[in-house]
């Protein structure tokens, strides 16, 4: 499984963000590495400020003016931060589909959604109006749209939030993308639609062959859907692994946190949900070791002075930054992790 | 096609009744001010040297000694027939009179509009590059041309253009229907004098309209589709930021043709603006009264067709 290294999609090397601010440049993101192969699934999660938005938005190209971004970012080989502006969106609009958080902002209201789902195929691709329309058509069905030929010429406004974002999904795959990111896809769905939308993009990335990128919050989302999760907190990656490795057996404190503070099915009703204690970390005054040794209740005087190193556990693809991981449990055969939600 | 329309008949239909009871009010009004005229209408236009005798015939003539229904029913009756009666002064039929008017004035107000909307396309531009150089020097040009009073840009121009340059003359007329290039040729200074306030209003308006919509969710959508910038601005941002921009359009277009008092007295523009102006001082009621009805049509048309535009932009604006 892992012995073949074909030339992965996208991959990031030490990547940096950094922002100015009236304290001096604040750092973002600090030393992202990570890399997806063809066909292959990325969850990328952490809370509310650890930077997955921001990830996402340096890696496309469209963060908030001001962002410095250093380091390396690759998509199909192609060095994205030496690319002009201008050809670099070119090539991302060709190559990544993308999905935002916000269906109901994320659609221009003004346009009609059969051109908000075609006009980058007409520009990036040469389609023709009716190829373009009949394109839209099929995809509009394709991501399970009624009437998808009367829904082209309706107007955002016209469909419900789960509708509209099977909307984005269709305009994300006219150009027939290699990758399609999903940050925060389904966050603001409610949960039954939510469910309904990861179905329908793990689907869509089996049937179209695509790799994928699932930003969230939330684990139960990433858990049975994708097959390597990047762990980010504070703008570091705390751990990177094989969804079903990191879940089975966190090593770093934060990712262990996090798995025992979601609810689990077999608990009886009422059990009280664990927290984690206190705030993520400001980034105007970052601390000087681990970012998580505030929080952390087995930090010791070295987890507040010095940046743990990635290290690798017994599986060469698991890696955390963390001077005093959990305990190694034995290795098992690879087998399917459960739905957590 | 007759179903899609329907709401819109509708719509025009219910805007025309308030229209018209708009109309009746102001109308009513405009009659009125001759009775708050200090003394009698007769005495307020013959002056104070007027016999008796004058002031019964003028009186009679006008009716300016019945009840005012009365005589606001005879001046609707009037209107009907199409026929307002004479200009005190030099007898000229008002209809005529105002009409004529009223296309000089609308000539240099749309013609101006026409040079206001050149703030449109800067503002996008602007706007998709905020703090750039063109922004800055925009604003600042924009601050000063709204910030110099009409009658100081009027004065500066004529003499910049007129006198200096010599390329436009500073007074006279032409009717556009015996020699339309010397009209043009007239009508340049007054049309650009009038157009600097527009253009600056609706470039800082345009401006901020597209500033904000351009921090909207559904561009940063089309940017990561990598759509060229000039395609964003023109399928993304144009129409979001259009019904603030007409409504601004609106109200300068209708500011327009209510006539500028200004710019018409200092070229000597024989428009509406003039025109009242000097009815104004000779207290020639009748025609007064014709000109503000004129003004209450127009600012109702201008309304009606504003509200309109909203729904053909905004598909989320049902109109009713």
């Amino acid at each position: 499984m892992y012995s073949e290294a074909p030339r992965p999609i996208l991959s990031c090397a030490a990547m940096t963000c950094e922002m100015d601010s009236v304290s001096g440049p604040l750092q973002i993101l600090q030393d992202i590495n990570f890399t997806l192969a063809p066909r292959r699934a990325l969850g990328i999660v952490g809370e509310s400020g650890a930077g997955k938005s921001m990830l996402v938005k340096a890696i496309m190209g469209i963060a908030p003016k001001g962002l410095k971004t250093m380091g390396r970012i690759e998509l199909e080989g192609q060095d994205l931060l030496a690319l002009k502006p201008r050809d670099r969106a070119r090539l991302i609009g060709r190559k990544v589909g993308i999905v935002f958080q916000n269906p109901m902002t994320s659609l221009n209201p003004f346009v009609q959604i059969g051109r908000q789902i075609e006009e980058a195929g007409c520009i990036h691709m040469g389609l023709s109006k009716v190829e373009a329309r009949s394109r839209a058509i099929e995809l509009l069905s394709f991501v399970g749209l009624p009437d998808p030929e009367d829904c082209y010429d309706y107007y955002p406004h016209q469909f419900s939030g789960g509708m509209k974002q099977r909307i984005m999904i269709a305009a994300a795959l006219i150009c027939q993308p290699d990758l399609l990111i999903a940050d925060e896809a389904t966050t603001a769905l409610d949960v039954t639609v939510q469910k309904e939308v990861l179905d329908l993009l793990q689907t869509i990335q089996a049937e179209r062959q695509m790799s994928m990128i699932l930003v969230s919050h939330n684990l139960g989302v990433v858990a049975g859907r994708t097959d390597e999760i990047l762990v980010l907190y504070g703008g570091n990656v705390v751990e990177y692994g094989p969804t079903a490795e990191v879940f089975r057996n966190p090593r770093h404190r934060y990712t262990e946190a996090l798995l025992s503070a979601m609810p689990a099915m077999d608990q009886p009703a009422h059990t009280r949900l664990r927290t984690i204690p206190g705030q993520p970390p400001n980034l105007a005054n970052r601390p000087a070791g681990c970012p998580f040794a505030p929080r952390c209740p087995s930090a010791q005087a070295i987890c507040h002075e010095a940046m743990p190193p990635m290290s690798a556990g017994i599986h060469p693809d698991h890696r955390f930054a963390c001077h005093f991981p959990l305990a190694e449990l034995p290795r098992q055969a690879p087998q399917e992790v459960a739905h957590v939600q | 096609m007759l179903n899609s329309a329907m709401p819109y008949f509708r719509a025009i239909s219910t805007r025309l009744i308030t229209g018209v009871l708009v109309f009746l009010l102001v109308t009513f009004s405009a009659t009125a001010l001759s009775s708050l005229a200090p003394g009698s209408a007769a005495q307020l236009i013959l002056g104070d040297y007027a016999t008796p005798e004058q002031i019964a015939a003028l009186n009679a003539q006008y009716g300016y000694d019945l009840p005012l229904w009365q005589r606001y029913l005879s001046w609707l009756g009037d209107l009907l027939r199409g026929d307002l009666g004479v200009t005190l002064f030099s007898q000229q039929p008002i209809l005529g009179v105002v009409l004529e008017r009223a296309a000089v004035t609308f000539e240099i107000a749309f013609l101006a509009m026409a040079v206001s909307l050149l703030g449109i396309p800067i503002a996008m531009y602007t706007a998709s590059h905020p703090n750039k150089l063109a922004d800055k020097v925009m604003r600042s040009i924009s601050t000063v041309l709204l910030a110099v009073p009409t009658f100081v840009i009027v004065v500066l121009f004529s003499y910049l253009f007129a006198m200096v340059l010599r390329w436009f003359p500073a007074t006279g007329w032409a009717k556009f229907t015996e020699n339309p290039v010397a009209n043009l040729w007239y009508v340049a200074l007054p049309v650009l004098c009038l157009s600097m306030h527009q253009t600056a209003y609706l470039y800082r308006v345009a401006r901020n309209e597209f500033v904000t919509t351009l921090q909207e969710d559904y561009i940063a959508v089309a940017r990561a589709k990598g759509l060229p910038l000039g395609y964003i601005l023109f399928h993304h941002a144009l129409r979001p930021a259009m019904p603030q921009i007409l409504t601004v359009m609106g109200l300068s277009l209708t500011y327009m043709l209510a006539g500028s008092f200004v710019v018409e007295s200092y070229f000597a523009v024989p428009g509406i603006g003039w025109t009242i102006l000097s009815a104004v001082k000779s207290h020639d009621i009748p025609l007064v009264q014709a000109i503000l009805s004129l003004t209450v049509v127009i600012f109702v048309i201008v309304f009606m067709l504003v509200d309109l535009g909203y729904a053909l932009i905004d598909p989320r604006v049902k109109v009713s």
